[in-house]
């Protein structure tokens, strides 16, 4: 068609507005003969729409079942109302928080807008965010405990307001390009999570109308049958839109899709328990904050089925199949009692999720002891633990706050939040992290982004001056099935422990590096560890390597005549790193470097911290020992010679 | 820290690696750390077939395999 001819043409068409849905569309597909369901049945058979709409608000606010999560229960009366700073307050003004920074979206909020769209801070996730509806708990949220009605009006507007200007796409996923309604993850999170919460908190508020449930009820037929048309494959997306269409399923029961779509979604999850998680416990995102999504969407459906009489639903060994993601929680744990937050993830408390494990599996005595942090239960017999399909290695003294701690990652690239990060260790000893990485980062255009995300944020090796490089190595992000371990040496003793993994998938934006990074990890009990790296080129050319330990101080320095680096923190255990090489290493502080490529930043909170950098160069076979000892804080003097 | 050479056949093993620590507190371990075990090689007095052979100096602290 030519194009002033479809510029017209769109002109003169008719502004579509949500939901698609007609009333005589939605009412046919509900099961009428459901009992409460009569004044409705009879209405809709005079196709008087009103009177249908009406009959079926009043049958949703008052039927006893389907249960969610939130009981529904009268707001608050005579409550103190809510300061102007809240953050209900805040919503009403259309003041809205992303990053810890402050929006103001206008009278009309525009869905589709993103102020974020332009430079470094380029991201979708601005209004991602905006668009999964988070912010109305809030309001719902301040509406259960003030009882005033404007919460819930305003939670009720912007249902409304967000429907009508976002009709559901037809014949399109949203996923790619992104659409900022119906991207499949914005609309599970909308489905299986913010709208049932605020729904069901604002089902005795008088501003959710007969009408408005009626409107929001079709929506959500519109997201379960779009989240059933286009599952993702696989990983915390597919989770969540599964969940979101049992949760569908679970709450419009009366729909007579609601079945297939629980069908389906159980079907998924169920599934993705086999291809999703490795046998030792982590899901192949390899990220805990993912793994914990997922995990958090598996077991929320399991609730749901049990406070709905749906067990019969759920496949027999459902729960048996969650029992170990929740010990990954405990063997990979740190002293300080955080699992460690590897790929886009920060570190994260295991409590909340433990406290659940140990509700489903009250065997397990060291769920409830590290959920109680250590008050109660007992710790697992083994202090040293591997993960061999994650490729996790984990080295303790003991499960004491002032064990001497040590993750070795030589695991797969992972799925959807990859770092370049292979054979990097993480240390902690003597309460307190010594050896981090930069952690994550907005998922934005920044240097910060490309630094959380590269080799030169982790604790591992750089070539050239170049980056590992997984990402265009398809085959290593997930192991195939059906699994296998890892091809990686882990032995473990009361006197010591030793780990071996291997990098070599090149490095270099094309993978023209060719250079194989061996580490070996041997763990001197309880006190040290010493790392053995081998570069082994497949030329005969001279390289040059680049080691990066970073670590968590605020200073550290070179000692004199040697290349050895101490970290400097008064009154707290510091870490010592000690390199011998047949080859002349060169050390290096680095701490804070702003412009690209960036150096020496690690998160929580975001801030520059020192970075030893060791450099060598070598031709052929070339190896570096590092010993790595941590000292307490008051032998920090007297350890190193 | 110093690394010790490493001998195979009475020729320098390029697959493995010597270590001695010397500790503030006067201790020394020695660390032999190979690609693979089955190869005999010696160091510093030490002989072994091992993959990773540690010593506190008061004989063979561990050894694997």
């Amino acid at each position: 068609m030519l194009p002033w001819l479809a510029c017209c043409m769109s002109l003169l068409a008719p502004v579509q507005a949500g939901p698609r849905l007609t009333d005589a569309q939605f009412f046919a597909a509900l099961d009428l003969t459901s009992p409460g369901l009569e004044r409705v049945a009879e209405a809709t058979q005079r196709q008087d729409w009103t009177a249908a709409r009406a009959a079926f608000g009043r049958y949703f606010r008052q039927r006893k079942t389907p249960r969610w999560h939130i009981a529904p229960q009268q707001p608050a009366k005579n409550a103190k109302p809510l300061s102007s700073k809240s953050k209900a307050e805040s919503l009403l003004r259309h003041e809205w928080t992303w990053n810890k920074q402050q929006f103001h979206l206008g009278t009309d909020i525009d869905w589709a807008s993103n102020p974020m769209s332009e430079g470094e801070s380029k991201t979708n996730e601005w209004n991602a965010s905006l668009n999964r509806h988070f912010h109305l708990r809030e309001l719902a949220k301040a509406y259960v405990a003030t009882g005033q009605e404007k919460y819930a009006a305003e939670v009720v507007a912007q249902m409304l307001d967000w429907i009508e200007d976002c009709p559901v796409l037809e014949g399109k996923s949203g996923n790619s390009p992104y659409h900022y309604a119906w991207e499949t993850l914005n609309t599970a999170v909308r489905a299986g999570e913010t709208w049932p919460d605020a729904i069901y908190m604002l089902l005795p508020s008088q501003s959710l109308t007969d009408d408005a449930l009626c409107t929001i009820a079709k929506s959500l037929v519109e997201h379960a049958r779009h989240l059933d048309r286009w599952p993702t494959r696989s990983g915390n997306w597919l989770t969540m839109e599964s969940a979101a269409c049992f949760v569908v399923g679970t709450l419009l029961c009366e729909h007579r899709e609601a079945a297939a779509w629980r069908a389906h979604g159980m079907e998924r999850l169920h599934r993705q328990m086999a291809t999703d998680v490795y046998p030792d416990g982590l899901e192949i995102e390899l990220a805990i904050g993912y793994n914990n999504w997922v995990l958090r969407n598996f077991s929320s459906i399991l609730e749901l089925a049990r406070l709905n009489g749906r067990e019969s639903e759920v496949p027999a060994d459902y729960l048996a199949q969650l029992e170990r993601m929740y010990a990954y929680h405990v063997y990979a744990s740190m002293p300080n009692r955080l699992v460690p937050g590897l790929n886009d993830s920060s570190d994260s408390s295991p409590v909340k999720i433990l406290q659940e494990g140990y509700r489903y599996f009250p065997q397990r005595k060291e769920f409830l002891w590290l959920a109680s942090d250590g008050q109660q239960g007992r710790p697992p017999q083994e202090t040293s633990y591997a993960f061999p399909y994650s490729g996790h290695y984990v080295m303790r003294s003991g499960w004491d706050a002032d064990a001497r701690w040590l993750l070795l990652d030589a695991g797969p690239y992972g799925s959807g939040h990859q770092h370049e990060d292979k054979l990097q260790c993480l240390l902690s000893a003597y309460g307190k992290p010594l050896l981090i990485e930069a952690g994550t980062y907005m998922y934005d255009q920044s240097r910060w982004r490309r630094y959380v995300l590269s080799t030169r944020g982790h604790n591992t090796i750089r070539v050239d001056g170049e980056e590992q490089n997984r990402r265009k190595q398809r085959e290593s992000f997930v192991l195939p099935l059906p699994f296998q371990p890892l091809d990686n040496t882990w032995v473990t003793r009361k006197e010591f422990d030793f780990a071996v993994g291997r990098y070599d998938s090149g490095y270099g934006p094309k993978r023209e590096i060719q250079v194989v990074h061996t580490r070996a990890v041997v763990f001197v009990k309880p006190d040290y560890w010493v790392l053995v790296d081998t570069l082994q080129p497949a030329d005969g050319r001279e390289h040059a390597y680049e080691s990066l330990f970073h670590l968590n101080a605020g200073t550290a320095d070179v000692l004199p005549g040697s290349s050895a680096v101490m970290t400097r923190s008064p009154k707290e255990a510091n870490l010592v790193l000690w390199p011998a090489a047949a080859q002349t290493i060169k050390a290096e502080i680095v701490q804070g470097l702003t412009e690209e490529p960036v150096q020496g930043w690690a998160q929580r909170p975001w801030r520059p911290v020192p970075t030893a950098v060791y450099q060598w160069k070598a031709q052929g076979v070339s190896r570096v020992a590092t010993v790595l000892y941590p000292c307490p804080a008051a032998r920090t003097r007297r350890c190193v010679r | 820290m110093t690394l010790r050479p490493v001998a195979s056949n009475g020729r320098p093993a390029d697959d493995a690696l010597g270590l001695e620590i010397h500790f503030a507190d006067g201790r020394c371990h020695t660390l032999l750390i190979a690609d693979k075990a089955g190869v005999q090689r010696t160091c510093q007095g030490l002989a072994t077939q091992a993959q990773l052979h540690f010593s506190d100096g008061r004989g063979v602290s561990f050894e694997y395999p």
